[in-house]
């Protein structure tokens, strides 16, 4: 599945700091993904819009998911355990990108089953490559499970 | 002459004197029978005679056959009663062989008379007048024979009487002997033994009663000198191993206080009058009780009570923690252990006692500076988890968002406005790479793994090819010498060795290859690893300073680095119970040295 067939890429930003949700997204437009980079603020959230619960009704199953792990209400390890138990969620692929570069995070994120384990990096450009190489991997050169057609 | 040779000697002739007194004694009996056998014997012969004599003149009136007989038999038994009787003695042989004659010639007479005459033709006028004649002859034999046998009687109690005294004499020499020579002895040796053994008795019981100065007696005597010289040296050695005993008891740091089986105290140690406030005088003789407080005190007399019924004698207990309780009525805990024993046939208890209240207070202050360690162990975990999370996060906004600001206008910047965002963007990665640093400080004692039997060797060969392009670059030469097996946490030994050789390399002089040897040797009980480069040197007025974290002797863009590398060394290599040091001449290398500690 590549990103010249005309079906939309969708990837779920779960980050409560807006500067990071700015962050993501410019890197995401500097790097000229062409992807919907779609955003909710805590875990509450991210389980509503998973579920296309209230003002998600429409909302798209996301492709690929970004989480942050320290957010208020709902943590990043809780969603992650929540997906990953969930015989409908667990597919998609679910990258957390987090601040923390933490042994116990680290270990403990593996052991939810996260597909990946970003830290965030500090400089911009350095940002803008790790998106590039995410866009990279798992748009081009991983095969994702296909789409419910349903 | 010994002592043992003069009663030797004293024995020796009482026993002779016993055995001559015996022997005389019974010589003398025996002669004593004799001369009985003999008199009773000479009272026979003269019984004899007369008998003969009376029967002669009988015969002269009753002419009867039965006197014949009878004289016959008389004058039969008395011959019988001559050849057997013992008489040896000259004077009594010389009276018995008269006697002898006279009775042969009686008994010839007496026939002629008995035996009638067959001439015929003699009247009886001239027969009768023989007949008288030699009746007459008869009678005066007989008569003979009678005052002999008298003589004999007196010459045999002669004969005793002279025989008797010498025997008696003897006896009485011999008794006499004997009372001389053991009464010699007694005042020769007698006196001397009995002021001697007078004197061992009070000089013993003296010793035994604790004058251990006494003097002891001086005898010229070489066996008493000799005795005396023992009791002296037995005397020292009492003296000694009491002296040596009390040293002890009255030094140790632990009361001793001992007890009889009715728990009355006997002994009162120096350091027991200080733990409980009494002086000894104080306590001894009184219950023991009284420096227990209840309920310790109850249950004593129960142990006092069945320890009393049972015999087996036996360490009471291992050592046991209980309350003791002073003079002025505080109480403390105690650590006893009670040991038995039996003196003089009494039992005798001793117990042991260490004032365990200083302990207890260690004890309880370890444990609560381990509740405050863990606590803070936890906190800087906690710490550590906030730097290496909450402050990366404004931290990257910073570096990120000036990034992007000079990224995206850039273009309407001028140059300085450049240096400031740049200037903005170093300081926000330097601040990340600190935070990093104090992280791995921290981590040294928080992510420490067990050590292990390590082979340095292999360590250092991992630290090395982790160093590979640093190596590279600088075309370092690297040596390694034999190393050993070291006790260690690996990972952070491979650490320890990346870091010192990468700082070997990195201070590297001008023109000049690094050159970097690791070798090892024993020091004492301890392994000292060195690891020496041909480096800049260090000045050793620094020596201790470049331990310290973010410490740095040169200025940023000099030498890379935070200043993070040797802390994390040093804290390591004293996390492994070693020390580290360095030796440097500056212009010409650093020698930095390390000990750790062997494979066990």
């Amino acid at each position: 599945m590549s990103l010249d067939n005309a079906r939309p890429v969708n990837v779920l930003l779960v980050e409560d700091n807006p500067a990071d949700v700015d962050l993501t997204r410019i890197s995401f437009a500097e790097a000229k993904l062409k992807c919907h980079l779609h955003t909710v603020n805590d875990g509450v959230e991210a389980m509503a819009f998973l579920k296309k619960l209230d003002e998600w009704a429409d909302a798209p199953t996301p492709d690929l998911i970004l989480l942050d792990l320290n957010m208020p209400r709902k943590d990043g390890r809780e969603v992650l355990a929540e997906i990953k138990e969930n015989p409908e969620l667990r597919r998609i692929p679910v990258i957390v990108l987090t601040s923390s570069d933490a042994e116990q995070d680290i270990v403990k994120s593996y052991d939810l089953h996260t597909n990946a384990y970003i830290q965030k990096p500090v400089d911009f450009e350095d940002l803008k490559n790790v998106v590039r190489a995410l866009e990279d991997f798992w748009f081009t050169i991983v095969r994702l499970p296909p789409k419910e057609t349903s | 002459m010994t002592l043992r040779s003069k009663i030797f000697l004293a024995v020796i002739a009482s026993v002779l004197a016993t055995v001559l007194f015996i022997a005389a004694a019974t010589i003398s009996v025996n002669r004593l029978i004799n001369a009985d056998r003999r008199s009773s014997i000479a009272n026979e012969i003269s019984r004899a005679a007369l008998q003969l004599d009376s029967l002669a003149a009988e015969f002269l009136v009753s002419k009867s056959p039965r006197v014949v007989r009878q004289w016959r038999g008389r004058h039969d038994s008395l011959a019988n009663l001559l050849t057997t009787a013992p008489f040896r003695d000259s004077r009594l042989r010389e009276v018995v062989r008269e006697f002898e004659e006279r009775r042969v010639l009686s008994a010839r007479l007496f026939e002629l008379i008995v035996t009638p005459d067959d001439d015929v033709g003699t009247s009886s006028l001239v027969r009768t007048r023989r007949e008288q004649l030699i009746i007459q002859n008869i009678l005066s034999t007989t008569g003979g024979m009678v005052a002999l046998a008298d003589q004999l009687r007196r010459i045999n109690r002669a004969v005793f009487e002279e025989t008797e005294g010498p025997v008696l004499w003897f006896a009485a020499g011999t008794v006499l002997l004997v009372v001389l020579v053991n009464g010699g002895i007694l005042i020769g040796v007698g006196p001397g033994i009995t002021t001697a053994y007078r004197q061992l008795r009070q000089t013993v019981s003296a010793i035994g009663a604790g004058q251990f100065d006494r003097e002891l007696p001086v005898s010229k005597d070489r066996e008493l000198g000799a005795l005396y010289q023992s009791i002296g040296w037995m005397r020292d050695s009492i003296k000694e191993s009491r002296l040596r005993l009390a040293t002890v008891i009255g030094t140790v740091t632990d009361s001793i206080v001992a007890i009889d089986s009715h728990g009355r105290i006997q002994m009162f140690n120096p350091a027991a009058e200080t733990m409980f406030g009494y002086t000894a005088e104080e306590v001894l003789g009184k219950n023991v009780r009284m420096l227990m407080p209840s309920p310790h005190r109850e249950a004593h007399d129960g142990y006092l009570a069945a320890s009393r019924k049972s015999t087996a004698r036996r360490i009471i207990g291992q050592n046991r923690e209980l309350e003791g309780i002073r003079k002025d009525g505080t109480t403390f805990p105690i650590e006893l252990a009670v040991g038995e024993t039996e003196l003089m046939g009494e039992r005798v208890f001793v117990g042991s006692i260490r004032d365990i209240g200083l302990r207890r207070q260690h004890e309880e202050q370890l444990a609560s500076l381990i509740t405050e360690l863990t606590r803070s162990n936890k906190e800087l975990e906690q710490f550590a988890y906030v730097a290496s999370h909450d402050l990366q996060e404004p931290l990257r906004m910073v570096a990120s968002f000036t990034g992007l600001l000079s990224e995206k206008y850039g273009g309407q910047l001028d140059e300085q406005a450049q240096g400031y965002i740049a200037h903005a963007v170093d300081g926000a990665k330097r601040m990340q790479m600190l935070i990093n640093g104090l992280l791995d400080y921290s981590r040294v004692g928080t992510r420490g793994k067990e050590f292990t039997s390590e082979d340095c060797n292999a360590i250092v060969a991992e630290a090395i090819e982790n160093l590979d392009v640093l190596i590279d670059e600088n075309k370092a030469a690297v040596s390694v010498e034999r190393l050993p097996t070291i006790s260690a946490d690996s990972e952070q030994m491979v650490r320890v060795f990346q870091n010192l050789i990468a700082n070997a390399i990195k201070f590297h002089r001008e023109g000049v290859t690094p050159e970097v040897s690791v070798s090892a040797e024993r020091d004492k009980q301890l392994w000292r690893i060195s690891v020496a480069d041909n480096g800049i040197g260090i000045d050793p007025e620094y020596a201790d300073r470049i331990f310290n974290i973010f410490q740095r002797l040169h200025r940023r863009g000099e030498y890379p680095g935070e200043g993070i590398g040797l802390a994390v060394v040093k804290r390591i290599v004293e996390r492994h119970g070693g020390k580290i040091w360095m030796e440097s001449v500056p212009g010409q290398g650093t020698t930095f040295h390390f000990t750790v500690q062997p494979a066990t």
